[in-house]
């Protein structure tokens, strides 16, 4: 282990952590003293007034941080991905603000995604799944274009209680964060940078006198840079320290179980009752829990816990079966998990 | 341990050989017990330094370059000298040297590293016509022509000046650069690459340790051997050396401040280092031979990490989930306590995700309980006495406020919040008592 390496890790946490809470507080009053709370609704799971600043704290923290890195230590990010969580993150501020309409923000979206794959790191192979490696570089294309709106939608859709979204993101980040130290040089600064962010806004996520949520801003921010770190475990050119051990597309769907499998859910749900699969209810998991008397931290502790468990199985059966069979097992282990805590 | 290293420093002149001029080349020759000396007059053995033997065969007109820029592979106990770019191959063999390609000096590998594997010569990565390679080719004994090989898998963008070792049937290579084709930028490149030289298919390994500072950022040249399966890495202006074991995926720096840094052009003969030293006085080379058996004697550093790699990847894993588990703990601890905390405003009370409506009366009550855990019946009866309305009448409605209020909150937020007990001083007076597990704020800034 290099002890400078995890020094700077934890100066960037702190970093991180500190001008998150800095800029939470400082953006939440703010935000109160001209009265922008977030509506509260029939579908609201709070009640309490709460400001959507989160997302702006976490996406001025991570300037701060960048800018930080880059001029004192080596962190570097491709440029293209920065353009592209920039144009991600002003949508979502925009969203905040204005509320756009889903069809505008989905057409920003897909721009978004095309600015990403321009930095070269993409989808180009399907790592032997159906049998399948390298694919056309159309194919990488549309492929990963539609894999980011999928993931930065699905964080947006679970940002439905206090802590959940920050709390899952953290998990990615955390596997992903010990996987880009092994691998770059330059990336590894970012991670803890973003980690420390998170943190710091889930103080005031989970806070009764100054409640603060992610917003849009902040969930698509996230989901773009999750949606980014998945292109490049999934891009060949990568070095992944785990091929040995685990597929790596079957990594990156259990990093993201919760996001993916609750989105999926909720738009078959609203599909079967002739619904349109984006419109807003509460037919999620997590609101589930909530219905059933849980406190907002206990739903996302208890799916943060899950979803650890899925992905920590996810690698023992990897290492001993088969991908197929080690998908169905993971199956039958979120199906049991419904069953006990969600039905 | 100087001194004696510095002894042998001088008893090593003793066996030396004097030249004049640079063009020379050492090679290793067919023995362990001699070394070559070529120069384009003739040659030395090292066992017979003074003496110069003619070559058999004048050198072949296509050699037109100098012998130090040539590359040498001992190959099959078989000298093969490699000109400058590859293509051009020639043989020394008893005392003759002789060209053994059907190529052409192609020019496109300048920098490559040509070495021998097996029964087989290549030559792989280099520089030519603007572009930093990462091919590999073989020479064809047969036809003496020279093939490109494929190679699958993470190929690195080019393979110029890097540090290769073979281990075990497989290429390590790191430390090198690559070059952008349009405006000729150098890039770095901070990763150990692997090429299975079964299956030609390369792999990423991981990033080296920074202890090892990039080619184009150190002075002198880099030199690399591998002495009894590690790899030594020594820079020709510095006394700092490194050893590596990639087996055990370990790097440890030493220093020599006799032998090692100033000898160029440098072999490795057995358990020796032959290398030419310039004499700054007369101009003089002296090719010498050191005994490493004492340089590993000066560690600098303790042993580190080569490249991070799968063992670095679950110290990582691990700290960052404990991480996670002390984020957890303190959010836990964070929790409980915030959810025990309720935000007065005027018009609402609210935590837990919920809130409550309030009267002006009820908001003046819970007013009192977010400065004083207990209060007074008196202190709350203040706040329903009015001028023209007799006390009795403050006194009900007052019960009736204080009963409402703690049914609606005990309703919404499932908790007792007020508890009416007489005062531990006066039994005939009553005081109201905020639950201990209850805290109220009120909101400071509306």
């Amino acid at each position: 282990m290099n002890t400078e390496i995890v020094l700077l890790e934890i100066l960037f946490l702190t970093i991180g952590f500190s001008g998150s809470y800095y800029l939470n507080g400082y953006l939440y009053t703010t935000f109160k003293q001209n009265k922008m709370y977030d509506p509260i609704v029939s579908r609201s799971s709070h009640r309490e007034k709460a400001t959507r600043s989160g997302g702006m704290a976490l996406f001025f923290t991570f300037c701060i941080c960048y800018g930080l890195g880059k001029a004192v230590y080596s962190m570097s990010i491709d440029l293209y991905a920065l353009i592209a969580f920039i144009f991600i993150a002003l949508t979502g501020m925009a969203d905040d603000f204005f509320s756009i309409k889903y069809r505008e923000k989905f057409f920003l979206q897909v721009f978004a995604a095309i600015v990403l794959i321009q930095g070269g790191v993409y989808i180009d192979s399907f790592h032997g799944v159906f049998g399948v490696y390298d694919i056309p570089v159309w194919a990488s294309y549309l492929i990963s274009i539609f894999v980011f709106i999928v993931v930065v939608n699905a964080f947006n859709l679970i940002d439905g209680i206090d802590g959940l979204s920050a709390l899952l993101s953290i998990k990615f980040f955390v596997l992903i964060g010990a996987l880009i130290t092994i691998t770059s040089n330059e990336m590894y600064l970012v991670i803890p940078s973003i980690v420390g962010a998170i943190t710091g806004f889930l103080f005031f996520n989970f806070s009764a006198t100054k409640k603060v949520f992610l917003g849009d801003t902040g969930a698509l921010l996230l989901g773009s840079v999750i949606a980014f770190f998945i292109f490049y475990i999934l891009d060949s050119k990568s070095y992944i320290v785990t091929d040995d051990l685990i597929s790596r597309p079957l990594m990156v769907i259990l990093l993201i179980i919760y996001p993916l499998a609750d989105t999926l859910r909720a738009s078959l749900i609203r599909m079967y009752k002739g619904q349109s699969p984006f419109v807003a209810d509460r037919v999620h998991l997590h609101h589930r829990l909530i219905d059933k008397g849980m406190s907002h931290w206990g739903a996302s502790l208890s799916i943060l816990i899950m979803s650890i468990s899925i992905l920590i199985l996810g690698f023992v059966f990897s290492s001993f079966f088969s991908l197929s069979i080690s998908c169905l097992l993971i199956f039958f282990y979120m199906t049991a998990l419904y069953y006990l805590f969600f039905n | 341990m100087r001194f004696l290293i510095l002894i042998l420093f001088f008893i090593s002149f003793l066996s030396a050989q004097e030249f004049e001029g640079d063009d020379f080349l050492i090679v290793e020759g067919e023995s362990l017990k001699y070394y070559y000396v070529l120069k384009k007059e003739g040659y030395y053995i090292s066992d017979k330094p003074e003496k110069l033997n003619l070559y058999k065969k004048s050198i072949p007109e296509s050699l037109n370059v100098s012998l130090s820029t040539l590359t040498s592979v001992t190959h099959n106990s078989k000298t093969y000298l490699l000109y400058p770019g590859g293509g051009l191959l020639y043989s020394f063999i008893d005392g003759a040297i002789e060209r053994i390609d059907r190529s052409f000096p192609h020019r496109n590998q300048y920098g490559g590293y040509f070495f021998s594997y097996k029964n087989n010569l290549y030559l792989i990565g280099g520089y030519g016509f603007w572009q930093t390679k990462s091919i590999i080719t073989k020479f064809n004994f047969n036809n003496g022509d020279w093939e490109i090989i494929n190679t699958t898998g993470q190929l690195p963008k080019g393979l110029d000046k890097g540090t290769y070792f073979i281990n075990n049937d497989n290429l390590y290579v790191f430390d090198f650069l690559s070059r952008n084709t349009n405006n000729q930028k150098e890039k770095t490149e901070d990763n150990l690459y692997v090429l299975n030289l079964k299956t030609f298919s390369w792999k990423r390994l991981g990033v080296v340790n920074d202890i090892i500072k990039p080619v184009n950022q150190v002075k002198g040249s880099k030199r690399f051997f591998n002495i009894d399966g590690k790899l030594l890495i020594s820079y020709s202006e510095s006394p700092e050396f490194f050893m590596a074991d990639l087996k055990t995926n370990v790097i440890q720096n030493f220093r020599d401040d006799a032998l090692f840094y100033k000898s160029g052009r440098a072999i490795v003969k057995g358990n020796s280092l032959v290398g030419a030293i310039k004499n700054p006085v007369t101009g003089l080379i002296t090719v010498e031979s050191f005994t490493l058996n004492n340089v590993l004697s000066n560690k600098l550093d303790k042993e580190l990490y080569l490249y991070r790699g799968s063992k670095e990847f679950f110290i990582y894993i691990f700290l960052s989930f404990t991480f996670l588990l002390f984020l957890i703990l303190i959010l836990t601890i964070y929790y409980r306590r915030v959810g025990q905390t309720y935000l007065l405003e005027k018009d609402s009370l609210s935590g837990s995700g919920k809130s409550i409506g309030l009267m002006k009366d009820e908001y003046d009550i819970l007013k009192l309980f977010s400065e004083k855990r207990s209060v007074s019946n008196s202190l709350i009866m203040e706040i329903f006495l009015e001028e023209n309305k007799t006390k009795d009448f403050a006194v009900k409605k007052k019960n009736k406020t204080v009963l409402d209020l703690e049914k609606k909150l005990s309703l919404v937020f499932k908790k007792s919040f007020l508890e009416k007990r007489k005062s531990s001083s006066d039994s005939r007076e009553l005081n109201y008592f905020l639950n201990k597990k209850i805290k109220i704020i009120e909101d400071s800034n509306d």
